[in-house]
């Protein structure tokens, strides 16, 4: 409970800082657009191959999205040193970094939910067999994509070149992930959906998300620091 | 009445250490601390100061040793309000929302009441809804101030509190710090004269030791001190103000 008292206290200090600011939600949706055009005009030859690289485009372009998010919002933290405010809270450590892992999952999820439309608008690229998998896909991906990113944004804030080593150490480490990824959205574009290829990679995400989750738990006081 | 509901009777320190790269910052402090008992903590520059005052919130952890409260060594039984040399404040966000932020974070009952009744006495009602950004230094660390007396804490650490406030907020920190006196204070400070008339207690750290400790009752003068403070640290640069 004191978890998700947390993580709600921490979404709604992100959504007013948004919203006084404005820096994160204009500059996202421009990237989408801009990344989904750049996309769009580079594989128009090869529509017909539309779900061989689809899924790939999709899952980069959120990839990337979210790696300026956590960047900016741990930056924010640390910025006046409100991150050591934040420590010394009555809440452990571990349940803060859960609180925060928490609090970037609904943020990513918003994410997607706006890129997803302006991507399959472009690409005209709506999933044709069984499209509302996409849903139990999208939630594992940035469930997976918040803990793990949650745990390094919070190693490389500690740095004085975060926003350079926050991808090198993100991306190596999110190659599972992105792989399980794009193979089960993958299935969602042919005729067909292979049942045994989509649960063996959600299984895989599954899996994937609760190992970060325990790995996050047990660094957090390690990480979690001013 | 701004003071939490757990009252620090036995705040104790015992054989802290501490150490960086290889360098030894704080050696083997024993200390305590009692309710209604203001300590300044005196010291040149790099003598373990800020690091002992980050020790006590929990922002750091010790090498050795030991802070407990009560036989409690879990410092998140505590609720300690700690201003630093930052200002642990959000500069987009209102002062409202950052109070609100921190107060709600900190468990805080009867949030709005305190809030209202804090920034009136700051000053800061006519800014109260404009970001933190906009604000002058002067008024950033008052906030600062309202934001450590509205979480209720049991202990106060103080580092260099009075440093670049203007008479009127060192009034107005000074006021909260005695309408509170049941809450113990441990503030570092570089002007001899200030800490030596608002502290009970008056403690000299160097390389990291506590190497003088005196008390109000030992009817010690302001010069007196002053001179034992300048022997004591023979060789260290000295502050003006001393």
């Amino acid at each position: 409970m004191k978890m998700l008292k947390t993580a709600a206290l921490l979404i709604k200090k992100d959504i007013q800082l948004e919203k006084n600011t404005g820096q994160l939600s204009g500059s996202i949706l421009l990237f989408a657009l801009l990344a989904g055009t750049i996309f769009s005009m580079a594989f128009l030859p090869g529509q017909d191959q539309l779900s061989n690289f689809f899924p790939g485009i999709y899952w980069f372009t959120q990839i990337f999205a979210v790696m300026l998010v956590l960047n900016r919002s741990f930056i924010r933290d640390t910025e006046n040193s409100c991150q050591t405010a934040i420590l010394m809270a009555p809440i452990t450590r571990e349940m803060l970094l859960l609180a925060r892992i928490f609090a970037n999952y609904l943020l990513f999820l918003l994410l997607t939910a706006i890129i997803s439309p302006v991507l399959f608008i472009l690409f005209d690229a709506f999933p044709v067999s069984g499209p509302l998998w996409l849903l139990p896909i999208v939630l594992l991906v940035n469930y997976g994509l918040a803990a793990t990113g949650s745990l390094l944004a919070a190693l490389a804030t500690s740095t004085r070149i975060s926003d350079i080593l926050l991808p090198v150490l993100l991306l190596p480490i999110l190659i599972p992930l992105i792989l399980a990824a794009i193979e089960t959205t993958r299935a969602l574009y042919f005729s067909q959906l292979d049942y045994d290829q989509l649960f063996f990679w959600l299984l895989f995400m599954l899996i994937y998300n609760i190992i970060s989750t325990l790995i996050s738990y047990l660094l957090a006081p390690y990480l979690m620091t001013e | 009445m701004i003071a939490g509901k757990n009252r620090i009777s036995d705040y104790k320190i015992s054989n802290l250490k501490f150490s960086r790269d290889g360098l030894n910052i704080i050696n083997n402090i024993s200390m305590e601390l009692s309710p209604g008992q203001i300590t300044a903590l005196f010291g040149p520059n790099g003598s373990g100061k800020t690091t002992f005052l980050k020790l006590l919130a929990g922002i750091w952890t010790p090498d050795s040793g030991e802070i407990s409260w009560l036989n409690k060594s879990n410092l998140k039984d505590f609720n300690i309000g700690y201003i630093g040399h930052e200002l642990f404040l959000y500069k987009d966000l209102t002062a409202r929302e950052n109070l609100e932020f921190f107060g709600q974070l900190y468990n805080t009952n009867d949030l709005n009441k305190k809030i209202k009744n804090l920034i009136k006495e700051a000053g800061l009602e006519l800014w109260l809804n404009e970001p933190v950004r906009k604000y002058s230094r002067g008024m950033q660390q008052k906030l600062t101030i309202c934001r450590v007396f509205l979480n209720s804490p049991d202990l106060l650490l103080l580092d260099e509190p009075f440093t670049g406030l203007d008479s009127k907020s060192t009034n107005f920190l000074i006021k909260l710090i005695t309408q509170n006196k049941e809450i113990p204070v441990l503030f570092t400070s570089h002007n001899l004269r200030q800490g030596f008339k608002l502290a009970d207690n008056w403690l000299i750290l160097k390389a990291g030791k506590i190497i003088e400790y005196s008390q109000k009752q030992n009817n010690n003068t302001l010069d007196t001190f002053i001179k034992n403070y300048n022997k004591i640290l023979a060789g260290d640069l000295l502050d003006e103000d001393a």
